[in-house]
């Protein structure tokens, strides 16, 4: 990948040439089924998603509720599946968890008379994830001049199983940070002192990191990964200036499974100069029971699935985000108003005590950047 | 021009001497004095009405003057050389009101010694001549002499009709000397002499009617018709040829057009692709070819092209004889070709000649320059990229001469410059070089040593890099014969290899490697048996001995799995006859045979699979084991080679051409336009060689004065072409027949050409209008691609448009602009947007369903030549270009990324503005030595 983007790099400035954003016309596509699905043997992994496809240029989610949904183990054993939300489905026991060696297959019915179903796919042994770290590296990015600073998280792990090994990762992050100030004073007409200026000033945000991982021993001598390169954080967000965690979920899986996540890889990332790849049309392993040449996007996923979260402190390297300035000088319009805007935190300057506006509400709050107040049940500080 | 009109000029004085006398009026009358201190201009306007004067200047233009009639009882003639005597000029009339200025030689009035000056003789026009005379009332300035018969003696002085001597001085026109060296030919006999260090020649011959062709190096060739009596003398004096060698190819070239038999051809010189602007002012022999008709590429920057809706795996190169397989550098931006050291290129992509197989699409043949035999001589350039020099010179004069040009990049410079580290650390050498050597063993055993040499080093950043590098040599000897006959047999040796390292993953950090040995050796003959009969014959055979090459570890810390893709080695041998009958001198029919029988040699083991089942590891039914050398597998095929020109007129004809050829090496591609890792695979025991078949018809007229033009349509058809199924994996994947299908390509389209190869004003303008598309639908197997639907290819452009403009100003200032116009090429867009595990992913289209924005582009040039003077040490010249002057953000490729979960597009131009350069070429001698 890092190639093609070199190749580019070098083409770009060898030739002066340029990049610009450009939406050409493209036919809207039918809505089309998409059938997400994963099961895994982690208790709360096991969800199905349902949803239409939606237009290039929209790029909406459109999630399709009141859909039927089960598996079907190799027993003949049918687990029924609740929607908890619109378009997700997950196993009406909260704690169920696939067996590794059994096999499953996903029904899904739908209003009108569909009904989808998946290949039948093995739940694979899970492989050890030996280790998750984080590597402070700097890295280029086009059309910016200074080198981005931040952490490459890696893993090794290491195999047994004496044949090719298909993974899959996914990420998720939590990471602990604050606004830029304290709520010292607020104004609703008057000036008044707030008795617990942090209360909305440290926050705890869970988010999955959209990039797909793939690697297969298939091209190894030793079935072991050293340094396989994850994601990486820059300090040009927050993420990094308190503490930060890492779960990555390592899948084992079949190698029709890699494939398709594979290809998905490649075509997502796609740069397409003229040495990419031809992209096509994926085909899944789900299909519609009463019209086979029905297109039914997404896949049934199973796996075995290996969990390791790590956690990491604020490193000792540039930090570049953004950050409030406190606004002294309209300090003095304040009077002006309205009470629609009202409370209006402010800020004190612990040496001069003078008394500053934000330019956002989110240099006091630290919510409105997505955050929760309280930290989720597995954080360690 | 000077001697052009020189010769004119005789020409017409001689013909006064026959000529009827009517409108002798204007040198007998006198110029009235209104015309005193007039202006030339005025004064030849004035003259003309009132006197009927004509004026004949042998250089076209006179020094500004004023007239002066000092009395009312002047000739035009007196007039005229009270004025121009004083600058050089001298002025002849004649009876028929015409004037003759000239300068520095005065014409006789009488035949001027050195034309057909006979001492016992008269000279006979023919009849014709004679009628146009009379018709126009004036003088014939046509500069083509019509043949005419001179008759030398008496036949009384030799009754008995014996041998009879004939000589004569062979002199340059104007005041050169002697023709030393010049050869007198005579046609029926297909004998001939040569003159001696003054010029004399002297023939023994029976009496008769001969034609006697006059050449020598340094002139235009001269036929002349005698009818010989007995003994006696013909002088003859040869204008001297100025021009250099390249416009009397051009002029060959002309006849190409309506009377060959030859279709979807096109030869441009030196001289062509020297004044066409370039990107970067880099000249490039590629980059001209696709301003041709029919030619395409994917994208500014894609290596190879496209010829007639083909991929670019089916042209061939050859630099005199030797393939060259790696044609560009620098991922395809630059072609490896010094520019300096062509000649000439042809490419042939209608017709291809029964001596060329291998390749269905297209040859594209091109010719380096031979060394001079004579002198010194160097040249050289700068442009923004490379720097070259080419030197060539006799090693033993008149025998032996060499050529020798280098050409190397100093980009590495340009890149270091750049802030961005990425970039700073990225490194780009390129370079190639030729070496060749001519030696005139005798009159008829020409031996032309040839060496080729090309290599590119890139280095992206810290974790990849590339080396190509591609070496050739040839062995030619030509042996004439009756001159009429000519044997041709040569050896030829060419290498490709490249290797890659790539480090992104350190653990999986690997190395590979490819290479490509061809051995060829081509015994060629071509004969004119009978006058109406062009036959060439021979047999070629070549080795390719592939190295598929290793994927291995490329460090310590690296675990890669290390995989030998295996050796190839085939044996594609041919023999091949075609005549070119020119049945009536209205109908020319071509037709030609090649067997081409190729094998598949060991050692090697294969497998064999369940019949109509897919090819893959679960259908393989037994491992068959080759030795070394033992055939695999045979493939025998009959390529056809048929055309046929009818003249409707001398400037006008009709041609129809059918052609089958096979192929048996192909590249293994699944990118959009050529990778630059891409390799070259053997068609093998499981893997089918392509068969291409094409249809021509096409019509060619010759219009105006100099103008060509041409309308060709085609329709061609390759099977067994082979495309990668998708997804594919390419790394690793050793077995390719389970990775590829064999599908068909169809194209067809009509091609527009105008041309005006020479003038001052020249160029060519062409449309086209194609298409191209590709199926893969194995119904045994169910196997196919894009469904089984039928997809355009990646390279279908159905309307392209050049025009390709030359303007020379003087000789020291040329204006050259290109216009480009091209569809865009076909793309598969995402259609969709899906989500998958809260990431966005995109739905494709069908292959190919879409198309990026049209392609335009204006590219101008000025060429600037040094000074004239006529003994300086070098000439330089200047070319100052600028490359899409209207600096249109042209799509290279239109891309959807997912960032961040957010999908955006993007469309990405190469050179998205003007790019301005210059180029400095030199070379010792002047102008144009």
């Amino acid at each position: 990948m890092t190639t093609r983007v070199s190749i580019l790099f070098v083409i770009v400035v060898f030739f002066s040439s340029c990049v610009e954003k450009y939406w050409p016309k493209v036919d809207e596509y039918a809505d089309v089924i998409v059938i997400d699905g994963l099961l895994t043997n982690v208790i709360e992994q096991t969800e199905v998603n349902l949803s239409y496809s939606s237009s290039v240029n929209v790029g909406q989610l459109n999630p399709l509720s009141n859909g039927i949904v089960y598996i079907e183990d190799n027993n003949q054993v049918k687990f029924s599946f609740v929607e908890s939300s619109p378009g997700k489905y997950i196993p009406e026991d909260a704690l169920f968890q696939g067996v590794i060696g059994n096999s499953y297959q996903l029904f899904v019915e739908l209003p009108g008379n569909n009904t989808y179903q998946s290949d039948i796919c093995i739940l694979l042994e899970p492989e050890p994830l030996d280790s998750v770290f984080g590597v402070e590296e700097t890295r280029v990015v086009p059309n910016r001049y200074l080198p981005q600073n931040g952490i490459q998280f890696y893993l090794n792990n290491h195999t047994n199983y004496s044949d090719t090994v298909y993974y899959l990762w996914r990420l998720s992050h939590t990471y602990k940070y604050q606004a830029s100030f304290d709520i010292d004073y607020t104004w609703e007409g008057d000036f008044y002192l707030n008795p617990v200026p942090d209360t909305f000033r440290n926050c705890w945000r869970t988010s999955k990191i959209l990039e797909i991982f793939t690697y297969t021993t298939k091209y190894l001598q030793q079935p072991v990964l050293n340094r396989f390169p994850l994601n990486f954080v820059s300090t040009d967000g927050r993420e990094l200036t308190i503490r930060y965690s890492l779960l990555v979920s390592q899948f084992t899986v079949s190698k029709p499974t890699f494939d398709f996540w594979d290809i998905l890889r490649q075509q997502n990332i796609n740069l397409s100069n003229l040495y990419a790849q031809q992209p096509f049309q994926i085909k899944g392993n789900i299909k519609n029971v009463n019209n086979e040449d029905d297109v039914v996007l997404g896949y049934f996923t199973v796996a075995g699935a290996t969990n390791k979260r790590i956690y990491i402190n604020r490193p000792s390297i540039p930090f570049n985000y953004p950050i409030c300035e406190p606004d002294y000088t309209s300090m003095r319009w304040i009077i002006y108003e309205p009470p629609s805007t009202w409370p209006i935190y402010l800020t004190q300057d612990q040496n001069t005590g003078a008394i500053g506006m934000g330019a956002m509400e989110s240099c006091f709050d630290c919510r409105l950047d997505g955050g929760e107040l309280t930290p989720p049940d597995f954080w360690e500080n | 021009m000077k001697n052009r009109n020189l010769s004119i000029l005789i020409f017409l004085l001689l013909s006064q001497f026959i000529s009827v006398n009517i409108f002798g009026q204007a040198s007998q009358k006198f110029v009235p004095l209104t015309l005193n201190n007039v202006t030339w201009t005025e004064f030849k306007h004035e003259t003309a009405i009132s006197l009927n004067a004509r004026y004949y200047i042998q250089t076209g233009t006179l020094p500004y003057f004023r007239v002066k009639v000092k009395s009312d009882s002047l000739t035009v003639e007196d007039v005229l050389t009270e004025s121009l005597e004083k600058v050089g000029y001298k002025i002849v009339s004649d009876n028929n009101g015409s004037f003759f200025i000239t300068k520095g030689i005065s014409l006789k009035t009488q035949l001027p010694i050195g034309f057909f000056a006979m001492q016992t003789s008269v000279s006979e026009i023919s009849e014709t001549q004679k009628d146009q005379k009379v018709r126009d009332g004036k003088l014939v300035t046509s500069s083509v002499y019509v043949a005419k018969t001179i008759v030398i003696g008496d036949v009384k002085l030799n009754p008995q009709k014996r041998k009879c001597l004939l000589t004569g001085y062979v002199t340059g026109s104007g005041d050169a000397g002697p023709i030393i060296g010049g050869t007198i030919y005579i046609d029926e006999l297909e004998t001939g002499t040569a003159t001696d260090e003054n010029g004399y020649y002297q023939l023994k011959l029976l009496p008769g009617k001969y034609t006697l062709v006059f050449k020598s190096l340094e002139s235009i060739e001269r036929n002349v018709k005698i009818n010989l009596l007995s003994d006696g003398k013909l002088d003859m004096s040869l204008d001297q040829n100025l021009y250099v060698l390249q416009e009397v190819e051009i002029r060959s070239a002309q006849e190409h057009n309506v009377r060959s038999t030859q279709m979807g051809f096109n030869k441009l010189s030196a001289k062509t692709i020297n004044e066409i602007p370039v990107v970067l002012g880099e000249k490039d022999v590629i980059k001209i070819a696709l301003l041709l008709p029919g030619v395409t590429s994917v994208g500014e920057g894609a290596s190879g092209f496209n010829v007639r809706g083909s991929p670019a795996d089916q042209n061939m190169f050859f630099v005199e004889n030797t393939p060259v397989y790696n044609t560009s550098h620098l991922f395809g931006f630059f072609s490896a070709f010094n520019p300096d050291v062509i000649d000439n290129f042809t490419l042939y992509k209608g017709s291809i000649p029964a001596k060329f197989g291998g390749r269905l699409s297209s040859i594209f043949d091109i010719s380096t320059k031979t060394g001079s035999m004579d002198k010194f001589s160097a040249r050289g350039g700068i442009s923004p990229i490379t720097a070259r020099v080419m030197a060539e010179g006799p090693i033993v004069k008149k025998k032996i001469s060499y050529i020798a040009g280098i050409r190397s990049t100093y980009s590495d410079w340009v890149l270091r410059m750049v802030k961005d580290p990425e970039i700073r650390n990225s490194k780009a050498y390129f370079g190639d070089a030729v070496l060749g050597f001519d030696a005139n063993i005798n009159e008829s055993n020409k031996l032309k040593l040839f060496g080729y040499y090309s290599e590119d080093r890139i280095k992206l950043s810290n974790s990849t890099s590339y080396q190509f590098k591609n070496q050739g040599a040839s062995v030619n000897w030509s042996h004439g014969f009756r001159n009429k006959h000519d044997l041709n047999v040569s050896f030829v040796f060419s290498d490709y290899e490249f290797e890659e390292e790539n480090s992104e993953l350190t653990f999986a950090a690997y190395k590979q490697n490819y290479r490509l040995l061809h051995n060829q050796l081509n015994v060629d003959l071509n004969l004119q048996p009978f006058e109406n009969h062009t036959i060439n014959t021979g047999v070629s055979g070549v080795l390719y001995r592939l190295d598929r090459g290793w994927h291995k570890p490329l460090n310590d810390q690296s675990g890669v799995l290390p995989i030998d893709f295996g050796k190839e080695k085939a044996l594609e041998s041919a023999v091949y006859v075609s005549d070119s009958w020119k049945i009536s001198p209205l109908i020319t029919l071509l037709g030609g045979l090649r067997y081409n029988l190729y094998t598949y040699l060991g050692p090697q083991s294969v497998y064999t699979y369940m019949p109509n089942s897919p090819m893959s590891p679960t259908t393989i039914t037994d491992t068959l084991n080759f030795g070394n050398n033992q055939p695999i597998k045979t493939y025998g095929g009959l390529d056809y080679r048929f055309s046929v020109n009818f003249l409707l007129n001398p400037n006008m004809s009709i041609k129809a051409a059918y052609n089958r050829l096979h192929q048996y090496i192909f590249m293994l591609t699944n990118t959009i336009a050529l990778s630059p890792s891409d390799k070259w695979k053997l068609a093998d025991y499981n893997i089918k060689p392509m068969v291409g078949d094409q249809f021509s018809l096409g019509y060619y007229l010759n219009f105006g004065k100099d103008f060509e033009g041409s309308v060709e349509a085609y329709y061609k058809k390759a099977h067994n072409l082979v495309e990668y199924k998708d997804g594919a994996d390419l790394v690793t994947s050793k077995i390719v027949e389970w990775d590829v299908l064999q599908g068909d390509l169809d194209a067809y389209g009509i091609e527009f050409m105008i041309k005006k190869p020479f003038g001052r004003f020249n160029g060519w303008v062409n449309y086209s209008y194609a298409h191209s598309s590709v199926l893969v639908n194995n119904t045994t197997t169910g196997e196919n691609i894009n469904f089984g639907q039928r997809y355009p290819s990646n390279f279908e452009h159905p309307h392209t448009f050049n025009l390709v403009t030359n303007f020379k100003a003087s000789r020291r200032l040329i204006f050259s602009g290109n216009l480009i116009f091209s569809s865009g090429r076909p793309i598969t867009y995402p259609a969709a947007i899906y989500y998958l595990d809260g990431e966005k992913v995109l739905h494709y289209s069908k292959r190919n369903e879409y198309r990026i924005p049209n392609y335009f582009r204006i590219d101008l040039a000025v060429k600037l030549e040094g000074n004239l003077v006529s003994k300086k040490l070098a000439h330089g010249v200047f070319i100052f270009s600028v490359y899409n002057l209207t600096g249109r953000k042209n799509a290279y490729s239109v891309y959807f990324k997912s960032e961040n979960g957010i999908v955006n597009a993007y469309k990405m131009s190469i050179f998205g503005t003007q790019i301005f350069s210059i180029t400095y070429d030199f070379k010792l001698g002047n102008y144009d030595d």
